[in-house]
């Protein structure tokens, strides 16, 4: 990899965002942190990441607003994006595949679920929801 | 036989027969008399004075029923009778002034006795003309007729007055007071046409029950009788004379009085009838009152009211009421009016009890009619009814239960009765139906919303259980994959993020258990006296030691009342209130505890300077999971429990908890009551 990937990290709960914080640092990526929707969409157009980890539940704006944001928005349009959520209905997983999400996957996950989801959404594999 | 007895069930045909026999028994008398005499008898020179103007009375008399009854009834057969009557009454008046020593001692139109049998005979010609043809005729409808009678009446007196004006060329009739074989070939043809005329009668009685029609038969076997005297060669003032007049008069008599009973019939059926009027006007009253209540979808319980009222009312029930039949559980009894109801007289088991089956139309599957009478049985248990009429309440095809309707006295139920009684169940079956079909309606939507919330409930606590889970594994896979590149200082930190959410994990599951325990009423509150103003001072101790940062005060009146509690709940109430002023209140601020009395309760509030609750939130901070959604809240963890399980201890206690804050970032204030300690 010539350069570092950039994943913008957007979740609002301080105790969940420091495991996945260290791991996708140790994993070599570089981290950008968002604890509300609006700090997250500021950050997703500023800095333009790679790949956005993204709660749906949010401050400010949720996180449906702020995956329409990054659809709508030419310059990151292609960027892929993980759900990481605490909401199991077979609804809004539905929904958030039809709005094409790389991934979707609901708490508790793992570390090595986590990192997995990341780089093969980053691979533009097919994701281990497809399967 | 069967015929003859059904005949005299009717009263004036009772009448009838009865002085039919009494006539009978007086020809037989006199024929007696007659035979065992020779026939000759006192002269009493009243009696034909007497007997002529009786009869000329009652003929006026029968005459004007007669022609008032063809008023009302329009035949033409009380109009012959009425006219025949009229035409005899003229002539019996000529007969009499025309008799030679009975008004005065020649007689005042003539002397001649003669012309006075002339008359006599044409007097009963018209009455057996006038009788036969009203009998052939019979009941026929006719209109303005009247002038016919009286044109004929007219020709009749006319006749009289020529028999009068031309006597001398009459024919003689009586001879030395017998009658010659020309006036006994004219009394013979009389007799011959009354037979007739009274036989012709009889059958069109027979067929069109006219009782007119009857009684005339009466007089005109009377009048053979009395032409019989001609051809038996009977003379004046011996027996067969006196017993034919006598007759006569009792003819008379049976006719005016099955005339007048007639008008009495007359009337009150007329009186029946405005009765029957105002009665069926203050039904269709009633039923238009009912039905207009039952279309406006009022509660059944008032239309059960009006049903009861007004079958107290129109059906003249003692005791009235709707029974219900419970789909499961008891029957229930609706008797408005509790002073009318049916407590404390004797039993009612012994009383007769009448159903009322719904009409043929209603298609319904008949109502299990025994477990109706048993329940009306037991619904009236106590009143004194001797008559108990049951109206089973069918509509739409279901059996809602039965109008019940106590009488003291046994007494028949007319058509109309039934009608009515029948009309009045149908609108409180529909109303019942009505009723049942609002309650399954909203029984239904009361389910979905029950449904509907669990599972929002299901979802929320699904998500609060998987956040701090996530931390748990989160932190221990990052441990298990990077541990050794990791600082020490680090793994520590991801340690004590583990035990954090351990911890969050177990209280949010004993929460749950609680609110889930108090919402089924199984929280144990074992209530003794508690003194408030010593737990609010160990837990302001116990919170200000765990918030150094934040200055926490009580405030307890002087002498506070000891209120009923259980002190471990309410110190659990106190503790969870002073946690969340302290965890949305920055540092630095201040918290006051206040305990004072408030009418019969304690009132403790607990007050801070924090973010405050905006107005719409007030209520809905109690409800579980329920969080007030902004930037500031976000980064303070609880469960969404405490504020649940404060409200349901409280109304455990039989308090009420509240909210109060001026708005977001003035502070708010939580309150709540218990009561005072009575005992002593």
């Amino acid at each position: 990899m010539n350069r570092r990937q950039t994943v913008l990290l957007v979740e609002d709960d301080p105790e969940l965002v420091r495991f996945a914080q260290v791991s996708l640092r140790m994993e070599g990526y570089r981290v950008l942190l968002a604890g509300d929707g609006e700090r997250a969409m500021e950050l997703a157009r500023k800095r333009r990441p790679d790949l956005v980890v993204l709660d749906l539940r949010l401050p400010l704006a949720d996180g449906w607003q702020v995956l329409a944001f990054i659809q709508g928005d030419p310059a990151l349009e292609a960027t892929p994006v993980v759900v990481l959520t605490a909401t199991a209905g077979p609804r809004e997983r539905e929904r958030a595949l039809a709005a094409g999400v790389a991934d979707y996957l609901v708490k508790p996950v793992s570390a090595d679920e986590l990192l997995d989801a990341v780089a093969r959404a980053l691979a533009g594999r097919p994701t281990a929801s497809d399967t | 036989m069967q015929a003859l007895r059904q005949a005299l069930s009717e009263p004036i045909v009772r009448l009838y027969a009865a002085t039919a026999g009494v006539l009978g028994v007086l020809l037989l008398a006199a024929l007696q008399w007659w035979s065992s005499e020779g026939g000759s008898v006192y002269v009493l020179p009243w009696y034909l004075a007497t007997i002529e103007g009786l009869s000329l009375l009652a003929g006026i008399s029968i005459a004007f029923l007669c022609l008032g009854r063809y008023q009302a009834v329009r035949d033409l057969a009380s109009l012959l009778v009425g006219g025949a009557f009229l035409a005899n009454g003229a002539l019996t008046l000529l007969y009499i002034l025309s008799w030679p020593g009975l008004v005065s001692y020649g007689g005042v139109l003539t002397d001649n006795p003669n012309t006075a049998h002339w008359l006599y005979l044409l007097k009963w010609s018209t009455l057996a003309v006038g009788l036969l043809v009203a009998a052939l005729v019979g009941s026929r409808q006719v209109r303005h007729q009247v002038l016919w009678t009286a044109a004929a009446g007219g020709l009749v007196v006319l006749a009289g007055a020529l028999v009068i004006l031309f006597e001398d060329r009459l024919a003689l009739l009586e001879q030395r007071g017998r009658w010659t074989s020309y006036g006994e070939l004219w009394a013979a043809a009389l007799a011959l046409l009354f037979l007739a005329g009274s036989l012709v009668t009889l059958w069109r009685y027979r067929r069109d029950h006219d009782y007119l029609l009857g009684y005339t038969a009466v007089v005109q076997l009377v009048a053979v009788f009395i032409m019989l005297e001609a051809l038996v060669g009977a003379r004046r003032y011996d027996a067969w004379w006196y017993a034919g007049r006598t007759l006569l008069i009792g003819g008379y008599l049976v006719l005016l009085v099955g005339l007048l009973s007639e008008y009495a019939a007359l009337y009150r059926r007329e009186r029946d009838r405005a009765q029957e009027a105002r009665r069926a006007l203050a039904e269709s009253e009633a039923l238009r009152q009912i039905a207009q209540e039952v279309a406006g979808q009022s509660p059944a319980r008032e239309v059960m009211a009006l049903v009861v009222e007004q079958a107290r009312a129109l059906l003249g029930a003692d005791r009235a009421g709707v029974l219900v039949l419970a789909e499961e559980g008891e029957d229930s009894w609706h008797v408005p009016g509790a002073s009318n109801g049916v407590a404390g007289l004797a039993p009612a088991t012994a009383a007769e009890i009448v159903t009322l089956v719904p009409g043929p139309r209603e298609s319904a599957p008949a109502p299990d009619l025994g477990q109706l009478h048993a329940a009306a049985v037991r619904a009236l248990a106590g009143a004194d009814a001797r008559l108990v009429c049951v109206v089973p309440l069918v509509a739409a095809g279901q059996s809602y239960g039965a109008l019940v309707l106590g009488y003291r006295a046994s007494r028949p139920l007319l058509e109309e009765d039934r009608r009515f009684a029948a009309a009045l169940a149908g609108q409180a079956a529909v109303a019942l139906e009505q009723a049942r079909a609002r309650r399954d309606a909203a029984q239904a939507e009361a389910a979905r919303e029950a449904d509907r919330l669990k599972s929002e409930l299901l979802a929320t606590v699904s998500h609060e259980l998987r956040t701090p889970l996530g931390a748990i594994k989160g932190h221990a896979t990052t441990l298990a994959r990077f541990g050794p590149r990791l600082r020490s200082t680090q793994r520590r930190e991801f340690l004590e993020a583990i035990d954090r959410a351990s911890d969050r994990l177990a209280e949010l599951i004993d929460n749950l258990l609680l609110v889930q325990r108090m919402d089924a009423g199984g929280l144990p509150i074992d209530l003794e006296r508690v003194a408030l103003d010593q737990l609010v001072a160990e837990v302001v101790a116990e919170t200000a030691a765990r918030a150094p940062a934040h200055q926490v005060c009580a405030a307890v009146s002087a002498g506070l009342p000891p209120v009923r509690g259980d002190p471990r709940r309410v110190r659990q109430v106190l503790t969870n209130l002073v946690d969340n002023a302290i965890k949305y209140s920055p540092a630095g601020g201040e918290i006051w505890v206040a305990a004072e009395p408030h009418d019969e309760a304690v009132l403790v509030s607990v007050r801070d300077q924090g973010l405050g609750i905006p107005a719409a939130h007030l209520a809905q901070v109690f409800e579980r999971f329920h969080r007030v959604d902004s930037e500031r809240t976000r980064t303070i963890r609880g469960t969404g429990l405490g504020l649940a399980i404060c409200r349901a201890i409280v109304t455990a206690h039989a308090g009420r908890i509240w909210a109060e804050s001026a708005g977001e970032g003035c502070g708010s204030t939580f309150r709540f009551t218990l009561p005072r300690w009575e005992g002593a």
